[in-house]
């Protein structure tokens, strides 16, 4: 892995200043010094920007977008998830996020330090589309959000009494409002993912595992939406759902590939 | 109908007053066996390939279904939350089994897989679940169930948009399904280059049998296999057992990095690109060197080359010109006058035990006294170009040309008075050593200098002296100094002086012969602890480089060249006449009279041949629409509808304020 620093200093960069965020936030969260916590955000916003010059200078080392395999999807996850993390930060002030992001965003770089592309993979025929950067783009937004979603329901789950600065919400409305936002972005994604089917093998849906698994996970949060419709089951219950069907998400990403069906699988990262 | 409406809410359309969700997912299963059961009852087939009886059946049945659950109140299950909730997780489980179980798997392997349970699974549609009865059977209850709800929650008014076009939108791309499914179909056209196909063969059905007419005809005009450019790079590989792993790939191209090469503690850097490798031969002057001349011949055509001639070195000290016929012999101290026609030679090497060698000239039919005239050799007879007759079981000659001289000789011990008679041979000194060491004890070897044959004409370079010598037949016949740089070096040759060094070496140098990727090589430092090393890594596994690990491993090899692209350039042939032209490729269909043809296949080893899908789908367009509704429906719900409910909770204050 040392060796994989080496050339990609970079990346080692935005290893750093995610471990730095999350250590900042825990010491202002412990110490109560707000200071602290800003400067985390600060830092944050550092990693987020180091990740769009890796992802840009990968765009360009490919000539291609760099979404074929594995070790470049975990190149673009922490970016995404960075980037709703910003975004939720902007319009909530939910700085409370940063660890579990920053977490997350370690936790996927180093997965990538660890079985790097040795080479870039050529894009075979079927992925040369119009629809492979918004299919693959909508999709991680969705996981990024749908992230959020999880961490916020935990937090919900853990301090149900809390309430924003203004009153008006408390971690289980945000983490619905995370889910309503990935769930939409998941929705386009699938009926991006069938008509790129459609146009590319003459099928909207053909069974393949991952197709499979996509719609399990949004089964899965359309469960979580009508379960919250049903008496008796919102709080609680619906959060346990809403952590269960990122699960499903996180499957459907990395665990799949390791399905006896997954070698028919056209969609398993390399 | 027994629902309430919480006012309050913006973001949830209310909390309904509904059975239970313990007893609904119990209702949901219960349902599942049953439809698995009437599945097994004959009913199978009805959902499986959605017929348009079956349509007719269903909506005959949904119909009275849905009167009896009115008066029944199961409709307030169908079209509670609870019952979306148990219907999402059948659909969720069975959609995760199916990824678990291989699905469409041949009976016989799906039993040697499950063994005892395979019965049971198969009974459960397990082995194929989309297509089962009961999730089939749930698809549509699901589809009746939104129905319902839409008139329950009369979802024609503005706020209600969003529930009406995502829900809507699902039945709409079911519906768009089974219309496919009903009056679509599927089909495949192998085709070459110059063939025109009328006919669709079905998909599972025999190819060549059966067709369906598409009632015009396709001909492929052209078919192309593209692929991406051939591409070497410096791979290292990391050997664990008989296994090779890549581990780093890097570009071949100069640069100053250096890079890791896997395990080892080496690192790699690459300092030269050969894209067609040769090893180029350089004059350098050095002092080690020897005396050269550089000449530059010109062949007929007025190309020219350089030739360099070293004095002293065998092989290298001459030029033999074909047109005029000419030899152009190169010395440095020796007189050439010397160098007249000379005959052959034969010299033989006696040496005794402890004594130091003795060579003597001799000839075929002399005797000679050897070793202070203990010894008397006689030498019998001469074989020019010796062989064996291994019939006759003697030896003979096969030519007068000297290609493999021999001497038969025959060697007297006066002192013993024994004589033993002994093979040499020139091409084989060692051999009266091994072989012919009779009792004794001497060695015998055999040097043949070939005779010079007078030239008709020579030209010889004295190098000290700095004069071009020339002889006819060996005999001199002009002596004159050595022309200047440049110049010719003997009248009526094609032959121009370039340089003449005293001292200079050749050196080789690896090089390109073109930028064409034909043969390359690399040239890599390898640095480690003990300093760098210069090496040149040729293309190919069997030039490896093995690090000093032992297990880390660099070859130059090629990218593999996929495929990038395959094309299929058609004409639509309608009613004779070329109606259509188009470029088919992967992402990029053809339609035409209501089929669209897909790029699905290529032959690497058939460059002609194109394999195309061709489906006719008329519910294209209403799988579209329900796409579009969904997406559309879902914003409006969580960002369109609380924006509405907002804006007239703002308004209602308004009136109350005012």
């Amino acid at each position: 892995m040392s060796a994989f620093f080496a050339e990609r200093p970079l990346v080692l960069a935005i290893l750093v200043a995610h471990g730095m965020a999350l250590l900042l936030w825990t010491a202002g969260a412990v110490l109560k010094k707000k200071g602290l916590r800003v400067g985390a955000g600060v830092v944050f916003g550092v990693a987020f920007l180091l990740n769009t010059a890796v992802i840009a200078q990968r765009w360009i080392e490919a000539g291609r977008a760099p979404f074929k395999t594995l070790y470049e999807t975990l190149l673009f996850y922490p970016w995404c998830v960075a980037l709703v993390t910003l975004v939720l930060l902007a319009l909530y002030r939910l700085g409370v996020l940063i660890p579990f992001a920053s977490a997350a965003c370690a936790g996927g770089l180093l997965y990538a330090a660890s079985r790097p592309d040795v080479e870039i993979v050529n894009l075979p025929p079927a992925l040369q589309s119009g629809w492979f950067v918004p299919h693959v783009v909508t999709y991680f937004v969705a996981y990024a959000a749908l992230f959020a979603s999880f961490a916020l329901s935990l937090l919900a789950l853990v301090r149900p009494a809390w309430k924003s600065e203004g009153g008006e919400a408390g971690f289980e409305e945000y983490a619905h409002r995370a889910v309503m936002f990935g769930f939409a972005a998941l929705t386009m994604g699938l009926v991006m993912g069938a008509i790129w089917g459609k146009e590319a093998w003459g099928d909207y849906w053909s069974w393949d595992p991952k197709e499979n698994w996509a719609l399990v996970s949004w089964l899965a949060y359309l469960i979580y939406l009508h379960l919250r419709l049903v008496k008796g089951w919102r709080g609680r219950p619906a959060l346990v759902v809403c952590l269960l069907a990122f699960v499903a998400v996180v499957f459907t990403y990395l665990g799949m590939s390791s399905l006896p069906s997954a070698s028919d699988s056209l969609h398993v990262y390399q | 109908m027994n629902f309430t409406r919480k006012s309050d809410h913006l973001n949830a359309p209310g909390t309904l007053h509904v059975p239970r969700l313990g007893r609904s997912l119990g209702l949901a299963a219960a349902l599942w066996s049953a439809l698995t059961v009437i599945g097994h009852l004959g009913a199978g087939d009805l959902f499986r390939h959605m017929s348009g009886q079956a349509l007719a059946v269903g909506a005959f049945g949904g119909a009275g279904v849905f009167f009896w659950m009115i008066r029944k109140g199961l409709f307030r299950w169908l079209t509670s939350p609870s019952f979306a909730v148990s219907a999402f997780a059948f659909l969720l489980l069975a959609a995760a089994v199916g990824t678990v179980v291989p699905q469409g798997m041949p009976a016989e392997q799906f039993s040697g897989r499950y063994g005892a349970w395979s019965g049971a699974l198969r009974w459960g549609g397990v082995h194929d679940i989309s297509h089962s009865v009961p999730f089939r059977g749930f698809l549509v209850l699901l589809a009746i169930s939104l129905a319902l709800v839409a008139i329950k929650r009369k979802a024609w008014r503005l706020p209600e948009w969003g529930f009406l076009l995502s829900h809507a939108g699902v039945i709409v791309i079911l519906t768009g399904g089974l219309i496919g499914s009903v009056f679509g179909m599927k089909g495949f056209i192998d085709i070459h280059e110059g063939q025109t196909v009328e006919t669709v063969a079905r998909q599972g059905e025999a190819r060549p049998t059966s067709g369906v007419p598409l009632g015009f005809g396709l001909r492929l005009d052209d078919f192309e296999i593209e692929r991406y450019p051939q591409q070497y790079r410096l791979y290292v590989y990391a050997l664990a057992g008989d296994d090779a792993r890549v581990v780093g790939s890097h570009d071949v191209r100069v640069d100053s990095e250096w890079r890791p090469a896997g395990g080892a503690k080496e690192q790699v850097r690459v300092v030269a690109v050969y894209p067609d490798f040769t090893l180029r031969t350089e004059l350098r002057e050095t002092p080690e060197g020897g005396p050269a001349l550089v000449l530059r011949l010109e062949e007929w055509d007025g190309r020219t080359f350089p030739v360099t001639l070293l004095a002293g070195v065998e092989g290298r000290e001459t030029l033999a010109l074909r047109r005029p016929p000419a030899r152009i012999r190169f010395l440095w101290e020796e007189d050439p006058a010397a160098l007249g026609a000379k005959p052959e030679e034969h010299l033989v090497t006696f040496e005794a035990d402890g004594a130091s060698p003795q060579e003597t000239h001799v000839e075929p039919g002399g005797s000679y006294a050897l070793g202070e005239a203990r010894y008397q050799l006689a030498v019998l007879s001469y074989f020019p170009d010796f062989a064996y007759d291994s019939e006759r079981r003697e030896g003979y000659t096969r030519s007068s040309t000297p290609g493999n001289p021999a001497l038969r000789v025959s060697l007297r011990d006066s002192r013993s008075g024994d004589v033993e008679e002994r093979w040499l041979f020139a091409k084989m000194p060692d051999y009266g050593g091994t072989h012919g060491r009779g009792s004794s004890g001497v060695k015998l070897s055999y040097r043949h200098v070939p005779a010079r044959e007078p030239m008709e004409r020579e030209i010889v370079v004295a190098g000290r002296a700095r004069q071009v010598v020339e002889y006819q037949r060996a005999v001199e016949t002009s002596r004159t100094a050595l022309p200047p740089d440049g110049e010719p070096l003997a009248e009526g040759l094609d032959v121009t002086v370039e340089r003449l060094v005293e001292r200079a070496e050749e050196l080789h140098f690896p090089a390109t012969r073109s930028d064409v990727w034909r043969r390359p090589a690399v040239g890599l430092e390898i640095r480690s602890a003990r300093g760098t090393q210069r090496m040149l890594l040729k293309a190919g596994v069997s030039e490896a480089i093995r690090l000093s690990d032992g297990k880390t491993v660099l070859v130059l090899d090629r990218k593999p060249d996929d495929v990038k692209a395959f094309r299929s350039r058609v004409t639509v042939l309608d009613k004779g006449a070329a109606a259509r032209r188009a470029t088919l490729s992967v992402n990029h269909p053809l339609s035409y009279g209501g089929y669209r043809f897909y790029q699905s296949n290529y032959r690497a080893e058939d460059p002609t041949y194109s394999g195309l899908l061709v489906v006719k789908d008329p519910g294209l367009g209403v799988v579209y629409a329900g796409f579009g509704m969904i997406c559309a429906g879902v914003m409006f719900i969580f960002y369109v509808r609380p924006a509405i409910l907002r804006a007239r909770i703002l308004a209602r204050r308004k009136v109350l304020e005012g």
